[in-house]
């Protein structure tokens, strides 16, 4: 091998030894980084859909341990009520201060908060269904990392609830109807 | 003709030379390329499990939020994971911090490890708890948590945690 020949292997070897581990130095110290590992932002846009269920379940499941509560106060405040009034928004009111409490006590200990005095209520057969008029705003995050957010989504938190106790449901419909009739309206 | 033997002999190491390195890049790219598809595998089984073991939770406060709320927790999970979940045994155990309450649902299993990694996600239809157990087996899921708040009573709302264990039997 001549000269030139060994001057150009010393070059490869140089690079070979040197610049490799330098490659691989760099590499690593940019994946140490690296805050989410491959895959974090897919679990955390899949499990976006079920982190919406459990809040929405939270109110639900807050309008079902006061429901005998919010069926007496409007079986106790709408009879009484003037036929001007709406009876519509004596029952919202009733519900919202109702369901208040327990929204304040969500929002103080989470992340995301829940609008309060936010629903409408139509009561139907056994079932009250509850339309929420302002959407919550959810950070996506991965459970831990909650300000290190992906991204946001917006939803509705409307819910139906059927009564386990249809007895105070029916008396509550029919307070409801002889008030309307009681009023002359149709 | 004169052979020159040193030139001939210095040529032969070149291109075996040559020849080892390209047979070692090629069996480099193919470990890499294999590395990178069980990986990107694996990490999909875990994905689907992460996502499914959510489903499974949200499920579970949905039909039993206030009871697990006001009463005996780990008897619901328990009774909850036998009926959802496939054949093993689950144990919960649950923990009161406070206002919240943390739950270890552990699920023992019986099949062995070959009979588990056989499983794969892209059998159809394969239950999320079975991919979870099979990425259990591979050392690469052995636990998951997820947690959601509880209304208790106004004014006051519980976080409930739910953490998932794999082992066997």
């Amino acid at each position: 091998m001549n000269k030139k020949g060994y001057e150009y292997s010393l070059i490869m070897i140089f690079i070979v030894i040197v610049a490799l581990p330098v490659l691989y130095l760099r590499l690593t110290s940019k994946s140490a980084e690296m805050k989410k590992s491959l895959g974090d932002s897919q679990a955390i846009l899949l499990n976006a859909p079920y982190d919406k269920e459990d809040i929405i379940n939270y109110i639900e499941k807050s309008v079902q341990l006061e429901l005998p509560n919010i069926l007496a106060e409007i079986e106790r405040t709408v009879p009484t009520q003037a036929c001007g009034t709406n009876i519509q928004d004596s029952i919202n009111g009733a519900f919202n201060r109702h369901l208040d409490p327990y929204i304040k006590a969500y929002n103080t200990r989470a992340y995301t908060k829940i609008p309060e005095n936010n629903y409408e209520v139509y009561i139907e057969g056994n079932s009250m269904h509850a339309i929420a008029a302002l959407p919550i705003k959810k950070g996506l995050a991965k459970l831990g990392t909650e300000l290190a957010t992906i991204g946001t989504i917006w939803f509705a938190p409307s819910f139906t609830v059927s009564a386990t106790d249809t007895a105070s449901f029916q008396r509550t419909i029919a307070t409801l109807d002889s008030k309307s009739q009681a009023c002359g309206i149709v | 003709m004169k052979l020159n033997h040193k030139a001939a002999f210095w040529g032969f190491n070149y291109i075996l030379a040559v020849f080892g390195i390209a047979f070692m890049l090629i069996i480099f790219y193919v470990s890499v390329q294999d590395d990178v598809k069980d990986s990107s595998k694996e990490q999909a089984e875990k994905l689907s499990s992460d996502v499914e073991l959510h489903a499974f939770f949200s499920d579970l406060i949905h039909q039993y939020g206030i009871q697990i709320a006001s009463g005996d927790a780990e008897g619901i999970i328990e009774r909850y994971a036998a009926k959802t979940l496939p054949k093993g045994g689950y144990d919960a155990d649950c923990t009161t911090k406070g206002t919240d309450k943390e739950c270890t649902l552990t699920i023992t299993l019986h099949e062995t490890l070959s009979k588990i990694l056989e499983w794969s996600m892209y059998a159809s239809p394969i239950s999320a708890t079975w991919v979870m157990v099979k990425l259990a087996g591979l050392d690469s899921l052995t636990k998951t948590t997820h947690e959601a708040y509880l209304p208790v009573k106004p004014g006051a709302a519980m976080r409930f945690s739910l953490t998932t264990k794999v082992k066997f039997a």
